[in-house]
């Protein structure tokens, strides 16, 4: 089984973190650290969760799933935005009601900008907005090579070598 | 600090000549006239490097070479052959000269080179061995430490297994209820727990559990959610304290205690409440997936529907299900484990296979393992359970 991994990239203050491939407990440990400087930081404003490209989740990343929204309403009540367009890991999400505690968008995020979305949770105008802000980020990201994507694990191991 | 160079040569203007020139070098050396004084020599000050002339009156260098190489295995040897001695030269090194040089020396930085490059294999050859040594004495430590560990793991699974009920227990007499399970873990601890248990003379309560993360942490869990749910039962028979007969409020109950512990772990649980005399069963889903399966005599359908985990969020709600029990009635529940190994694609085609599976009262949960094939073969990537209730019908 290939090894799932997971990059990160930021603009502004709103991070993305988008898995790649088989999510399993043994990348944990770095995302768990990268995670805990994460939610250190003043400036963070956001953050959207790309799961389109994940294969599958293990319990242990969806804990961390968890770790990310819960730190968000607890500090404003907010909810991080994520995409996840995979049948049987929505399946998953919802059978544990994971998909409630984000702004859950059913498609990739790579569409354009403008076209209408279809939130999964009721879109309030507000949601729509956020939803339709995060595209354009993303598509821009993913347009210019500006938001370089960094290997979260890979940072987090070198910076565990030196210590 | 200057090394030991021994010279065993019995013309005296040679071994002047050597001994003149290494001692400019900055070794230290000492001279034999012949090879037994040499020998002699050799193990009173066991010098790094031993210079010796093959053709000797008495014994010979190669003799002399014979027992160096037995006696002195890790001192490099360099022979001195006389013009000419080529063949005898080629001998030595055969019978493991390191090197060898011809008088007349001519050109001194020969002799130079020659003891600089025995000296420094030598000393790489001690480098590696002394690494060998290590490495074997730190690879026999980790060998230990890991021994000791499979032991302790070992021991710890004989105690998570004791913890589990017995593999069949019939509940509410000759027409009561059996339940049955059946457990293939990953690692020698699982994360996994299922339990059934006498509540009061009323009812029984049997859950299975899944703990997030895998090995030793995922199973200390285990063993807790155990001790809460002896707690809520002694609560009951000591103060008539009815949590452990309402699944939902015993699932809010473990979400609060997991997360005030704080652990970083959750875990996803089904806990069912079973009256046989009213054949009533009530129940709670605290985010098994896949859903447990009922089957009543004609088809079946999943019970449970989506729910949060326990300990995964604060403000989790929680919702008691009741039903009354039919004539043929069976529940199959599998931990999540079960999708990783099941051949079909698709998680919608897993559930229908399952599903199939649980239809039919007359398997226990080892009957269903053994269709499974999960007594067979590597452990699974996940631990993997299977707990079964049906009616018993005579």
């Amino acid at each position: 089984m290939a090894e799932g991994n997971v990059h990160h990239a930021e603009r502004d203050g709103t991070v993305v973190i988008r898995f790649l491939g088989d999510i399993r407990y043994t990348i944990a440990p770095a995302l768990d650290r990268f995670l805990d400087a994460l939610f250190a930081r003043q400036d963070l404003k956001t953050i959207i969760v790309d799961l389109s490209d994940a294969e599958s989740i293990d319990s242990t990343g969806l804990g961390l799933l968890a770790r990310i929204a819960n730190f968000l309403r607890r500090r404003d009540g907010s909810r991080p935005l994520l995409f996840s367009s995979q049948p049987d890991i929505n399946a998953v999400l919802s059978s544990i009601c994971l998909d409630t505690a984000f702004i859950h968008c059913a498609q990739r995020p790579d569409l354009a900008a403008d076209s209408v979305l279809a939130a999964g949770n009721p879109s309030e105008k507000e949601v729509a907005q956020t939803v339709l802000d995060a595209h354009r980020l993303l598509s821009e990201m993913n347009d210019t090579n500006r938001a370089q994507f960094q290997d979260v694990v890979e940072a987090f191991e070198r910076e565990l070598g030196k210590s | 600090m200057a090394e030991n160079i021994l010279i065993i040569d019995d013309e005296a203007a040679v071994r002047d000549l050597f001994a003149f020139y290494l001692k400019r070098l900055g070794y230290t050396v000492f001279t034999a006239a012949d090879g037994r004084s040499g020998l002699d020599l050799c193990r009173d000050i066991d010098p790094a490097l031993v210079l010796c002339d093959l053709r000797m009156p008495g014994m010979d260098g190669l003799e002399v070479l014979a027992v160096l190489t037995q006696d002195f295995p890790e001192t490099p040897v360099i022979v001195v052959s006389g013009m000419g001695g080529f063949a005898d030269a080629i001998q030595a090194l055969k019978l493991g000269a390191w090197d060898y040089v011809t008088k007349p020396i001519e050109d001194f930085a020969i002799l130079e080179h020659a003891v600089g490059k025995a000296l420094e294999r030598a000393r790489l050859r001690a480098e590696n061995r002394r690494y060998r040594e290590h490495l074997e004495l730190v690879n026999g430590q980790l060998e230990r430490s890991l021994r000791k560990l499979q032991e302790d793991e070992t021991a710890g699974r004989n105690i998570q297994f004791r913890l589990l009920p017995d593999e069949h227990v019939v509940f509410g007499g000759r027409d009561g209820y059996e339940c049955s399970r059946h457990l293939q873990t990953s690692a020698i601890l699982s994360g996994d727990f299922v339990d059934y248990f006498d509540i009061d003379d009323e009812h029984f309560g049997f859950y299975m559990a899944d703990v997030s993360g895998h090995g030793v942490s995922s199973a200390f869990i285990t063993v807790l959610l155990k001790s809460y749910m002896g707690r809520y039962v002694e609560r009951n028979r000591q103060h008539g304290d009815r949590t452990i007969l309402d699944p939902a409020a015993v699932l809010a109950g473990l979400n609060r205690d997991i997360l005030d512990g704080g652990h970083g772990k959750y875990l996803t649980m089904f806990y069912g409440v079973l009256n046989p005399r009213q054949a009533r069963l009530d129940f709670a889903n605290g985010g098994q997936f896949p859903f447990p399966i009922l089957y009543d005599g004609e088809t079946t359908r999943a019970i449970g529907g989506k729910s949060p985990p326990v300990g995964m969020f604060e403000s989790a709600e929680y919702r008691t299900q009741s039903l009354d029990i039919p004539d043929v009635f069976g529940i199959s529940v599998f931990s999540d484990g079960i999708l990783e190994t099941l051949p079909q694609s698709g998680l919608s085609a897993k559930q229908d296979y399952l599903h199939a599976l649980a239809c039919g009262s007359e398997q226990d949960a080892s009957t269903l393992a053994r269709t499974l094939k999960l007594d067979q073969g590597m452990p699974p990537p996940d631990d993997i359970s299977v707990l079964s209730l049906r009616r018993l019908v005579h």
